[in-house]
């Protein structure tokens, strides 16, 4: 927030005075291209290293696809303030979409990528309208609800999702060519996901509708008298979110082989929103590092399993004291105080 | 620009050593090290411990008798949290490093069928010590399953009333979810082919407390018997609920769990008369190195040897018996469709295909409070191919 600077061009209006984007515009092209550049350039070495060591690749790819899931969580919790619980549910749904629309169905795997997408962004834009209605905790409650419910439909719903004890037979995929069959396959194939999911998520929350979420998320008073409308940003915000992690479900699938309702239940969708938090509900690279990282170290350091719950939660503590996460985002994305 | 740069090289740095730092190392040829998955925190970690304690009493017994064709057999176990996460982790390790020989265990279907995928990338195979669905025979190719398919305690109840009472009526009271149709068919075969009448299938919701109407409904047909689809302490509240009305109906379980502590600490006196099954031979028997097994395990943890604990058990002695075959982790497949040993649970062959070719499933009576208060009434025998006769 600076009140006192001239506004600008772009600049978001608020109750509080005027929310400088100047920074969100210099950041569009370098520093996070860098970002990227350098994630890219480590998983390159890492493959180029470890391509015959499957226990490695299997990590990275369940890092990355968690990765992802927490960035696309960034557009609905981070930028519009939706306090979304249930981002594994649309994780599972487009994990299920995808498994049903190739195993039963017989399609390609780009329709099923569609597939996943379309159902799961059709569920986030349903969701979008309770957010409309429901405000913070209240919406929490709902959503948790909802991920609820995702799990039993998709317990009680044998004849369509083979029931609680998962989703068996999916055959591997081909995309052009390139038959999804080894670890290191699955791997490439999640960080392309990721890649996809992480620059979307960018463009998204770098555009004047991620500038009018922050304004809804900031004052939503304030947006509406300056023509943004509330209902069409929550909504589009839940279906976009939603989507993406729709489309990280499809990579799953035809990555994994074997999903099950409980990969998809509260533990999943909580974990999301915490590693969220201690990343920086509106830092991507802080998401990307904190999904990835967390379920990356889980992996490799066993010997801290037995407490891994105790140090999450001092982190988010730690995370909550800071006020946007142990990787902090720019100063000028940090809410001002008593807004949140 | 410089800072942003140095973080990411220090960044791409760290990943890279963490990844570099994955298990690598040859196997030892003096030992065979077993890599072993069990729930060992959460909600199923009591039944996790305990398949992993019959997995690591067998490896101390091998082991004290001269080992695995010379070599000692080592448990490590590792805890899958009854996540899919933790079992593709769990079945990449064993995928990434020679030194285990075997990846066993496994408490949950799905977590095998999980673990499955990761081996069958590296064309190596594994052994489900107590996931017993039908999947991991039909929809995978390199799953050993050391237990009974599920359909087998449906058939195992049904013909256990039909030998207690030929003709009987009988209604089933069981908790309303579909992984419960395996077992429903299994008593709906035997009930068709043994002149047996279901009257009812009263359900419930996973959710209940209360269980006064399934069992009023249940007893209006006044049954000969009531076949319990019941997790443990429903399954209790359910008998105690019956025994006030109807203190004489056979209550026979058809899930196979063996109704342990939790059971009997929530019916009390009700439980007494019950009638639980158990896969495997059951408790006691007239095998003096069994019953030593047995008294073995009772003394050091304290409990009886439960039918996860015997299924543990005897994961280790079919693995030791591929290794002392001359086994190597990647041939291990073909040395145990040619193993043929005697377990805790019964006989141990795999010679018509990955699901035990024989499987014992006991019923036992209950005749006091503690888990060991029990007297073994009928065992029968299940062929793969799901047929069942009496224990020889």
């Amino acid at each position: 927030m600076n009140s006192r600077r001239t506004p600008a061009r772009g600049d978001v209006f608020t109750a509080g005075g005027t929310l400088d984007t100047r920074g969100l515009q210099r950041l569009q092209s370098s520093a996070v291209v860098r970002w990227v550049a350098i994630a890219i350039l480590a998983a390159g070495v890492i493959v180029l290293f470890n391509a015959g060591d499957p226990f490695t690749l299997q990590v990275l790819t369940v890092a990355l696809l968690n990765a992802a899931i927490t960035v696309s969580l960034s557009i609905s919790f981070g930028f519009a303030g939706i306090f979304n619980l249930s981002q594994g549910s649309f994780y599972g749904l487009g994990a299920y979409a995808a498994a049903i629309l190739i195993t039963d169905v017989g399609v390609p795997f780009w329709v099923a990528l569609l597939g996943s997408i379309a159902v799961a962004s059709i569920f986030g834009v349903l969701m979008g309208f309770v957010a409309v209605r429901l405000r913070d905790d209240y919406f929490a409650f709902a959503s948790i609800a909802f991920t609820i419910i995702i799990t039993q439909a998709l317990i009680n719903l044998p004849e369509l999702t083979r029931g609680g004890t998962g989703f068996f037979g999916i055959p591997v995929v081909d995309i052009f060519g390139w038959r999804i069959a080894t670890g290191r396959d699955s791997f490439l194939l999640a960080a392309i996901g990721f890649t996809v999911v992480f620059l979307v998520t960018h463009r998204v929350t770098r555009s004047f509708f991620g500038r009018a979420m922050l304004a809804v998320n900031h004052d939503e008073m304030s947006a509406k008298a300056v023509g943004v409308s509330v209902v069409f940003t929550r909504v589009v915000a839940m279906g976009l979110s939603s989507a993406l992690a729709g489309l990280s479900g499809c990579l799953l699938t035809v990555t994994m082989l074997y999903i099950q309702p409980s990969d998809f239940s509260t533990v999943l969708s909580m974990n999301v929103t915490l590693w969220s938090i201690i990343g920086g509900p509106t830092s991507l690279i802080g998401s990307a590092v904190a999904g990835g990282g967390i379920t990356f170290l889980q992996e490799n350091i066993r010997a801290i399993v037995d407490y891994r719950l105790a140090i999450l939660g001092i982190v988010v503590l730690i995370a909550v004291y800071l006020r946007g996460g142990v990787l902090r985002r720019p100063s000028w994305m940090r809410l001002p105080k008593g807004t949140r | 620009m410089k800072k942003t740069l140095t973080a990411g090289i220090a960044l791409a740095g760290v990943v890279a050593a963490l990844a570099g730092c994955s298990p690598q190392s040859t196997a030892d040829a003096d030992e065979v090290r077993i890599l072993f998955s069990a729930p060992l925190s959460g909600d199923s970690a009591e039944s996790g411990q305990a398949l992993l304690n019959g997995a690591e009493l067998a490896a101390d017994i091998i082991n004290e008798a001269g080992g695995a064709g010379g070599r000692t057999v080592v448990i490590e176990a590792a805890d899958d949290e009854m996540t899919t996460q933790a079992a593709n982790s769990i079945a990449s390790k064993f995928a990434a490093d020679p030194k285990y020989f075997a990846l066993a265990g496994f408490l949950d279907t799905g977590l095998a069928q999980a673990a499955s995928v990761v081996a069958n990338r590296s064309e190596l195979s594994l052994i489900s010590s107590f996931g017993c669905g039908d999947s991991l025979v039909t929809d995978a190719d390199n799953v050993f399953v050391m237990c009974a398919a599920p359909d087998a305690n449906g058939r195992v109840a049904a013909s256990f009333i039909a030998d207690q009472i030929p003709g009987a009526t009988f209604v089933s009271i069981s908790i309303d979810v579909p992984q419960l149709d395996f077992y429903f068919n299994g008593l709906q075969a035997v009930t068709d082919d043994r002149d047996l009448t279901w009257a009812s299938r009263e359900v419930y919701p996973p959710s209940a407390t209360d269980y006064a109407t399934v069992v009023t409904n249940a007893l209006a047909s006044s049954p000969d018997a009531i076949v319990s689809g019941s997790l443990q302490a429903s399954a209790a509240q359910v008998l105690s609920q019956i025994r006030r009305t109807d203190p004489d109906v056979l209550y026979v379980d058809m899930l196979g769990e063996g109704w342990g502590s939790t059971f009997l600490d929530t019916a009390g006196d009700a439980a007494i008369g019950a009638y639980t099954q158990d896969l495997g031979l059951g408790f006691g028997g007239d095998d003096a190195d069994r019953v030593a097994i047995l008294d073995r395990y009772q003394d050091e943890h304290g409990t009886v040897m439960s039918a996860a604990a015997q299924h543990g058990y005897d994961t280790i002695l079919a693995i030791a018996a591929a290794a002392d075959a001359g086994a190597t982790r990647e041939d291990l497949e073909d040395k145990l469709a040619e193993i043929d040993a005697d377990g805790v649970t019964g006989p141990i062959s795999f010679a018509n295909g990955k699901r035990a070719d024989e499987r014992v499933i006991s019923i036992s009576e209950i005749t006091g409070t503690a888990p060991e208060d029990r007297t073994v009434l009928a065992q029968y025998t299940v062929t793969s191919d799901g047929k069942i006769s009496l224990f020889e």
